[in-house]
């Protein structure tokens, strides 16, 4: 028997062990008889009120502020440098985007259910004026300007603060999109693209690789990543600070308020700083053992910390512990699944360990994931920049401010790229880091193809690499 | 034969009777998903049962209609982890423990697992197209349809599924 029909063989033994239930459609069909047809739900369409409020300033605020000024304006200088096509869009989008009163920002599980619910009001001059996120079941924030709730529903504890609290905004999409796109405006557009069966505008996010998506008809964001975006106006009291429940541990920090000592878990959180940039030191010096119980220490205080289950993963992998650091890693790609957002670097290395491994089939999925970010980062080197942070655990960001180091130079990026794929591919078409762009575009063209045709993975890890630039540039 | 999309838009104008096609065409999917994860049947019943009426009661948020299947495996999923939640934890322990699983109290024997779980290993694109050959018995032009693929594009597909199948079934063998 060939192993062709050998599989089918296997395959067919398997629909027959699965089986079938013959009263599965009736069942359903008798249920479903109970529940209301299910409607499409319609975005609705931006409002275009303006207030005039005075606002508070500070760091969130003023950022806020920015991404707001900042989407009009970078999608003009993205569409303006990338499409032939007329400006309109983006001349509506930057007039659109003055109008705005509220943001309705929604993240949606796998099942349709809300998991991340946002209000943003808008101020004249872009900036966040009322707050209110809802994060169930944890997570409860409202500002209103004079004073900030936070209530930790999984800590049992409420914070109160006044308005020279913390602020909270929608910083980790809005916010870093913006200041990617303003900074480096190295965004690639597909117009009228297809958004969930609609027709949309994509412009896509190259530090992360996560898509933006404009409504042509409104030429508003309607997307981003995993979040819908719309502009209606919020139900009455959504920005009004709620009482406080009973039984929980009240904390307020307001001016004036009583010294109170803060709860013991919010003190923690110093600690696992701490703890952090300790490893991130213990790694780069080469101190693997050490990093790793230093991370392993911080992921018990903040399980979600990212970064810490990633460079432990490193970490591990240093040390040949090839199983704990596909454990790490994967930790992180299911962490991201959850917002759609796919850590291309994690994916690498995760190729890595399950090359060292000999898992070969395991680790080319996983390069299949990266390759083609990896290899569009040599067009757009704004793309290396989360391979470049994942490389280099002292790489300035993420809370490490001393003696951190900067982010590299695009020659240097680029040299670290063609290494990687260099790495994983065993080819590099040609490609020369001191040669001009048109004369690498053969180079890239010739990988792009060469993984659209067949993609065989040659896991070269003793290839001969090219020198990194000793200097930014 | 209509494609997921186009029952899918018939359910959400009103005519629930599509909904029963889309029913029988996942059903032996939605059960190898939850049989990967719960190895029983009286369990994956129960679990197909509720995926169903689950999708159909989200079927509003599902925002491109073409991805029914997929969407519909990930419920399936959670609806089979939430299911073994609740199973007896004696049942967790004897797995755990590598006792050997017989065919004959309703569970897939050790070879028939191995082989389901590479193909729940399957990149989301193949994993479809070979559960609707294999385990729902389509045509490969039946399967284009469906999905609103070329057929030389559920070919290839279908062809890359099988080399990645060999390998991770030669991998789990080590």
């Amino acid at each position: 028997m060939t192993a062709e029909n050998n599989l089918e063989k296997q395959l067919e033994d398997l629909r027959r062990a699965i089986g079938s239930d013959e009263s599965l459609v009736e069942n359903v069909m008798d249920r479903i008889e109970a529940i209301p047809t299910p409607k499409a739900h319609k975005v609705e369409k931006a409002r275009t009120t303006i207030i005039v409020r005075r606002l508070v300033m500070n760091r969130f605020s003023k950022f806020a502020a920015a991404a707001v000024v900042i989407v009009a304006a970078v999608l003009s200088v993205t569409f303006l440098g990338k499409l032939t096509a007329p400006a309109y869009a983006l001349e509506q989008t930057i007039e659109a985007l003055k109008n705005v009163r509220y943001m309705h920002i929604v993240r949606r599980g796998e099942a349709g259910q809300v998991e991340d619910e946002r209000w943003i009001e808008i101020g004249p001059d872009g900036v966040q004026a009322r707050y209110r996120q809802d994060t169930p079941p944890n997570f409860l924030v409202v500002d209103n300007l004079e004073n900030i709730f936070i209530y930790y529903k999984d800590k049992n504890t409420v914070l109160l603060y006044g308005p020279d609290g913390q602020r909270y905004t929608w910083i980790w999409n809005l916010g870093e999109f913006l200041e990617d796109l303003a900074g480096r405006g190295s965004v690639t557009i597909e117009k009228n693209a297809d958004y969930w069966g609609s027709k949309a505008h994509r412009v896509r996010w190259l530090k992360s690789n996560q898509d933006c998506y404009i409504d042509p008809e409104t030429k508003l964001p309607i997307a981003m990543g995993a979040y819908e975006i719309s502009y209606e106006e919020p139900p009455e009291g959504t920005f009004d600070i709620p009482t406080i429940p009973g039984g929980v541990t009240f904390v307020d920090k307001r001016p004036g308020a009583p010294e109170k000592p803060e709860p013991e878990w919010m003190r923690s959180g110093e600690v696992a700083q701490k703890r952090f940039n300790e490893a991130r030191g213990a790694s780069a010096k080469g101190e693997y053992e050490k990093a790793v119980e230093l991370f392993r220490r911080v992921v018990e205080i903040q399980p979600l910390r990212n970064w810490a289950w990633f460079w432990m993963g490193r970490a591990h992998y240093e040390l040949g512990e090839h199983n704990a650091a596909i454990y790490g890693f994967s930790k992180v790609i299911d962490m991201f699944g959850k917002f759609e957002i796919v850590p291309h670097y994690c994916h690498l290395a995760r190729g890595f360990a399950y090359a060292a491994k000999g898992m070969e089939e395991m680790a080319r999925q996983d390069f299949e994931v990266a390759l083609p970010v990896m290899i569009d980062a040599l067009r757009h080197i704004e793309g290396a920049r989360l391979f470049d942070f994942a490389d280099d655990p002292l790489r300035c960001g993420d809370g490490l401010l001393e003696g951190c180091h900067e982010t590299p130079g695009k020659r240097q990026s680029l040299a670290m790229m063609i290494n990687r794929l260099k790495v994983i591919t065993g080819q590099n078409f040609g490609y020369d880091p001191e040669a001009t762009a048109e004369q690498n575009e053969k180079a890239i063209a010739l990988w792009e193809q060469w993984f659209n045709d067949s993609g065989e993975i040659k896991f070269a890890p003793h290839a001969e690499l090219v020198a990194v630039p000793d200097t930014q540039e | 034969m209509q494609s997921d999309a186009e029952l899918v838009n018939a359910v959400l104008e009103g005519q629930k009777q599509a909904f029963a096609a889309l029913v029988k065409r996942y059903e032996r999917p939605v059960r190898a998903v939850a049989m990967d994860v719960l190895g029983d049947h009286e369990s994956v019943q129960d679990t197909a049962q509720d995926a169903f009426i689950k999708a159909y009661e989200n079927l509003a948020g599902l925002r491109r209609p073409e991805a029914f299947g997929p969407w519909l495996m990930k419920i399936t999923y959670r609806c089979a982890l939430n299911m073994a939640g609740q199973k007896p934890k004696e049942a967790a322990l004897e797995q755990q423990d590598g006792f050997p699983i017989e065919s004959t109290d309703g569970r897939l024997d050790e070879e028939k697992q191995r082989v389901l779980a590479a193909v729940i290993k399957l990149p989301e694109g193949e994993k479809q197209v070979v559960m609707l050959r294999y385990f729902s018995g389509h045509s490969v032009r039946d399967v284009a349809t469906i999905l609103g693929r070329g057929v030389g594009t559920v070919t290839k597909q279908l062809s890359r599924a099988h080399k990645r199948l060999r390998t991770i079934l030669k991998e789990s063998e080590k």
